[in-house]
C-alpha cells in the first residue's frame, strides 16, 4: 500500500483525481438504487428567468427541497469572489417541504446569503452566478432552434457557476449532528452534493426557460446528450484549505480508503476478459476527456499536455506483445509503469481509472470515509515516547530550516473582509502575531526543540502545564501516530507552497473535474459533468459517468 | 440570538484565541462550549465569565499542592477552569484519584471540558455533599443549582473519579437531577430543533474577541483569493 510520506505530499494531492469513491459519485449511486423522484414542484420565474423555483427530491425516507431565489443582477457584480454581495441565484436546501411563510422568509434571507440568519430546518445554503458567455450561447442558440456549440461547451462546462456552499451550522443552518443518523446524509458532504445535483438541474431548466420566453415559436430544448455534457461549475478559494488541517482523522479516513481500494486492484492476481475490456474502454475514453480539458494556466496546460502524452503511451503499452493485462498482477504492473514511466497526474489518473474497475470491491468502502472521531490527548505519555512519535510520523519536517526565509514567507491568517482565510506575506504585512496554527511542520519542530529541557520519562501532561502553548501541537502529533494519513507532509508556510495542491485533493474527493487553475490560490472546477439528471436515474447505467468526453455532433 | 451549535463552538474557539489563550486550550474550551450547549446548558455565558475571569486576572493558572489537589498558582485567586480543565485531563491516568480542584471559577465549565474531552474514555464526577449523606455534583450556575447525584457517569464507561471541592460555602440545592440520559437525550432533541440561544451581551463578548484574530485587508492581499479582485464574467 502506498504509504502517507508518498501520497500525501502536496505536489501528489495535487494531482488528484476523482474515483468512484467520491462524494458525488455516491449519491447519485444512491439516487439511482433508492429511486428517488426528483421534480420541480414551483417554477414562477418571469421571462427574464428572475423570481422563484422549488425542486422537491423524494428519497425512500424523507423529502427534501432545493428552493432558488433568481434575481437581476449587473455585470459589474458578477464575481467568483466569496466576498461578492449578489448573485444571479441563491439556494437553500430545505429540510421536507416548505410552506409559503417559509418560502417568504427564505426570499429575504437567501438572498442575504452571510448576511442572513436561517434556522435548523435550512440544510446547506448556495449561490451561483451565471456563466455569461455560455449562458448567453445556449440560450439564444435554443431560442433560435438550434443546439449550441459543443466546442463552447466544453470550453466551459457548465451554465452557473456557484461560489460557496455553507452547512454544518454555519448561520444557523442545521448542524450536522442532527443528519448524521440519516443514512442519505451519513457519508460526507453528502447534504452539500444533495444540493450541487440540484442546483444542476435548475440551471438547466433556467436556461430554457428563459430561452423558450425569448422566442417561443423557434425555441427548441437542448438534447440530452448535450446537457448531460454540462455539470455545475465552482469556485475555490483558501477557505476550503484549512478543513484539510483542522479535520485530520477525516481526511486520514478519505486518504486511507483510497489507498485501500487501490491496493485491493492492484492485489488482483489476474484481470478477467470484461475486465480488460472496461480498462480499455475507460483508457479511451479518459484520453478524450482530458483532450477537452482547457485551462488558461500555463503550468496546469503543460501538465495537461504531458499526461496526453502519457495516457498515449500507456494505451500503447498495454496494447503491445508485452501487455502486463494477460499476466499476473496486471494492475499492479500497470500502476508501475506510470511510477517509472509518467507523470504524477498520470499515475493519479491511473489510481482513478483502477479503482473504477472493481465496483464489487470498491463501492462498499464508501461506508469508510466518514468519521466523528476526535482523538483525547494522552498525557501520561512519556516525553521519550513522544520524541520518537516525532522522529518517525513527522521526519518530513526536518527539511524545513525555518532561519531561512524561504522555509517561513507566508502566514495564514483571516481577513476581516467577510472572515476569508488568507495568504500573508511574513515581511511585508501586519499580524502576523494572529496568525492561525496551520504552519504544522513549523510548530512540530518547536516542541520537539522543546522536549529537550525534560527527562525521556517525564510524562507530557508536565510539559504541558509548563507549556501549554505546545497542547495543540502535541494533540496533533498524537493524533497523527494513530491515523498517519491525516496529515499533509509539506510546509504550507514555505515560499513555494501551492495551497492549490490542498484545494484539487480535496475537490477530488468530492468528485470535482476540469480543474483550471487561476492562480496557486484558486481554481475553478466543474462538478457532475456527465452525471445522469433526474430522469436518466432508473437507468442501468445511472453509475457510469467517470470523465466525460464531449458529445460527438450529430 | 439562535445559533448553532457548530456556530457556538466557532465563535468561542474565535474568542478564546483573540483573547491570546493558547489554541489546544481554545480548542478544548470550544468544544467543551459545544458540549454544554448541546445539553440546553449555558455554555457561551461559562465561557464568557471563564474568560473575563482569566483577562482580569481574577483566575490564574494551577499548580499541585500534594500529589492530587489543584489550586491556583498566585493566593486568594480561583482557578481558571480554561486551565484546570486542561491539566486535569490530562492527568488523569496519573494522579491517584479523587483529584482535586480548588476554588474553579466556572465549575460546570471544568466539567464540561472533562467530560467532552474524555468522552472516549470515561469519567465521574462526585461533588461532595456537606452533609455526607451522599455524593454527587452541584453546581451553581446563576442562581441555577444542577445536582448530579453520586458516581453517576456522565459518559457510558467510567475510570476517573474527579473531586471539586469548593472553598466558599456551596449553594442551597434547588435544582433537580439534571443528568440522566433521557434529559439529556430530550435537551439534545430540542437544541437540533431550536438552536442554541446565546444571550446579546455574551454575543457581543465573543464577537468583540473574536475580531481579535482577524487582520485588515492589505493591496496585498486583496489580489489573492478566489477570484482575485477582479469582475469575473465567465
Amino acid at each position: 500500500m502506498r504509504l502517507p510520506s508518498e501520497v500525501m505530499r502536496p505536489e501528489r494531492m495535487g494531482a488528484a483525481f476523482p474515483t468512484r469513491l467520491s462524494f458525488m459519485r455516491s449519491l447519485v449511486r444512491r439516487l439511482h438504487r433508492e429511486q428517488w423522484q426528483i421534480e420541480s414542484t414551483a417554477f414562477d420565474l418571469d421571462d427574464q428567468g428572475y423570481g422563484h423555483a422549488i425542486y422537491a427530491a423524494r428519497g425512500p425516507h424523507r423529502t427534501y427541497s432545493l428552493m432558488v431565489f433568481s434575481n437581476p443582477l449587473r455585470d459589474d457584480q458578477r464575481t467568483d469572489r466569496v466576498i461578492a454581495e449578489s448573485w444571479d441565484a441563491c439556494f437553500v436546501l430545505f429540510d421536507g417541504l416548505p410552506t409559503s411563510a417559509e418560502v417568504k422568509r427564505l426570499a429575504v434571507q437567501a438572498p442575504r446569503q452571510e448576511g442572513g440568519r436561517f434556522c435548523p430546518s435550512d440544510l446547506i445554503l448556495s449561490r451561483a452566478n451565471r456563466s455569461v458567455r455560455l449562458y448567453e450561447h445556449v440560450r439564444d442558440a435554443l431560442a433560435e432552434g438550434r443546439q449550441p456549440d459543443i466546442a463552447r461547451l466544453a470550453e466551459v462546462g457548465y451554465l452557473m457557476r456557484t461560489t460557496a456552499v455553507y452547512g454544518n451550522g454555519k448561520f444557523g443552518t442545521c448542524d450536522r449532528g442532527r443528519l448524521t443518523d440519516r443514512p442519505e446524509f451519513a457519508g460526507p458532504f453528502q447534504a452539500e452534493m444533495l444540493i450541487v445535483y440540484l442546483i444542476r438541474c435548475f440551471t438547466l431548466d433556467h436556461v430554457e426557460h428563459v430561452a423558450r420566453c425569448q422566442s417561443p415559436d423557434t425555441f427548441v430544448p437542448m438534447a440530452s446528450e448535450n446537457k448531460r455534457f454540462l455539470g455545475i461549475g465552482n469556485a475555490t478559494g483558501l477557505g476550503m484549505a484549512p478543513f484539510l488541517i483542522t479535520h485530520p482523522e477525516l481526511i486520514h479516513y478519505w486518504a486511507n480508503t483510497r489507498e485501500i481500494a487501490l491496493q485491493k486492484v492492484r492485489s488482483m492476481q489476474w484481470a478477467q476478459g470484461s475486465v480488460r475490456q472496461r480498462f480499455y474502454e475507460l483508457l479511451q475514453r479518459v484520453k478524450g476527456h482530458v483532450a477537452d480539458w482547457c485551462v488558461a494556466d500555463e503550468v496546469q496546460r503543460r501538465r495537461i499536455d504531458e499526461l496526453s502524452s502519457d495516457l498515449v503511451r500507456l494505451s500503447a503499452w498495454v496494447d503491445s506483445e508485452t501487455s502486463p493485462l494477460e499476466r499476473e498482477t496486471p494492475w499492479d504492473a500497470v500502476y508501475c509503469w506510470t511510477v517509472t514511466e509518467a507523470s504524477i497526474e498520470c499515475q493519479e489518473l491511473v489510481v482513478s481509472l483502477l479503482i473504477e474497475l472493481y465496483p464489487g470491491e470498491i463501492d462498499p468502502l464508501e461506508k469508510c470515509l466518514a468519521t466523528e472521531v476526535r482523538t483525547p490527548l494522552d498525557g501520561s505519555m512519556q516525553i521519550e515516547t513522544l520524541r520518537n512519535v516525532i522522529e518517525q510520523v513527522y521526519a518530513w519536517t526536518f527539511e524545513s530550516d525555518f532561519n531561512d526565509r524561504d522555509a517561513n514567507t507566508y502566514f495564514w491568517y483571516y481577513s476581516e473582509d467577510k472572515m476569508e482565510p488568507r495568504l500573508g506575506l511574513r515581511d511585508n504585512e501586519a499580524g502576523t502575531e494572529r496568525e492561525m496554527p496551520i504552519a504544522v511542520a513549523r510548530d512540530v519542530q518547536r516542541l520537539y526543540q522543546c522536549l529537550s529541557s525534560f527527562s525521556a520519562v517525564t510524562p507530557v501532561a508536565t510539559l504541558l502545564m509548563q507549556y501549554p502553548v505546545h497542547r495543540h501541537t502535541v494533540g496533533r502529533v498524537q493524533t497523527i501516530a494513530q491515523y498517519p494519513y491525516g496529515e499533509v507532509q509539506g510546509n504550507l508556510i514555505a515560499a513555494g507552497s501551492r495551497p492549490i495542491d490542498l484545494l484539487r485533493w480535496k475537490l477530488a474527493f468530492f468528485g470535482a473535474s476540469k480543474f483550471d487553475p487561476k492562480s496557486d490560490l484558486w481554481t475553478r472546477i466543474t462538478l457532475y459533468q456527465g452525471a445522469p439528471f433526474p430522469c436518466d436515474l432508473p437507468q442501468l447505467d445511472a453509475d457510469d459517468w467517470c470523465f466525460p468526453v464531449r458529445p460527438r455532433v450529430a | 440570538m439562535q445559533a448553532s451549535l457548530a456556530e457556538a463552538e466557532s465563535l468561542v474557539l474565535k474568542a478564546a484565541v483573540g483573547v491570546g489563550l493558547e489554541p489546544g486550550l481554545a480548542s478544548l474550551s470550544a468544544r467543551a462550549t459545544r458540549w454544554l450547549c448541546q445539553y440546553g446548558l449555558p455554555g457561551a455565558r461559562l465561557v464568557v465569565r471563564a474568560l473575563t475571569h482569566w483577562l482580569e486576572r481574577r483566575s490564574v493558572g494551577v499548580k499541585w499542592t500534594g500529589e492530587r489537589k489543584l489550586c491556583a498558582v498566585m493566593e486568594n485567586q480561583m482557578v481558571s477552569a480554561l486551565y484546570a480543565g486542561a491539566v486535569v485531563i490530562d492527568h488523569r491516568s496519573l494522579v491517584p484519584t479523587p483529584m482535586t480542584v480548588a476554588s474553579p471559577d466556572e465549575p460546570l465549565l471544568l466539567l464540561a471540558m472533562v467530560a467532552h474531552a474524555i468522552g472516549d474514555g470515561s469519567v465521574k464526577l462526585t461533588w461532595p455533599d456537606p452533609s455526607g449523606n451522599r455524593q454527587g455534583l452541584q453546581v451553581d450556575n446563576d442562581g441555577c443549582t444542577f445536582l448530579g447525584e453520586g458516581y453517576r457517569p456522565l459518559h457510558r464507561s467510567g475510570v476517573l473519579d474527579l473531586c471539586f471541592t469548593c472553598d466558599w460555602n456551596p449553594p442551597e440545592v434547588t435544582g433537580s437531577v439534571l443528568w440522566n440520559d433521557a434529559a439529556l437525550v430530550h435537551r439534545q432533541k430540542s437544541v437540533y430543533q431550536n438552536g442554541v440561544e446565546i444571550g446579546r451581551a455574551d454575543l457581543l463578548f465573543l464577537h468583540q474577541w473574536g475580531a481579535k484574530t482577524l487582520i485588515p485587508d492589505s493591496d496585498i492581499s486583496r489580489e489573492k483569493g478566489a477570484g482575485a479582485g477582479r469582475i469575473d464574467t465567465d
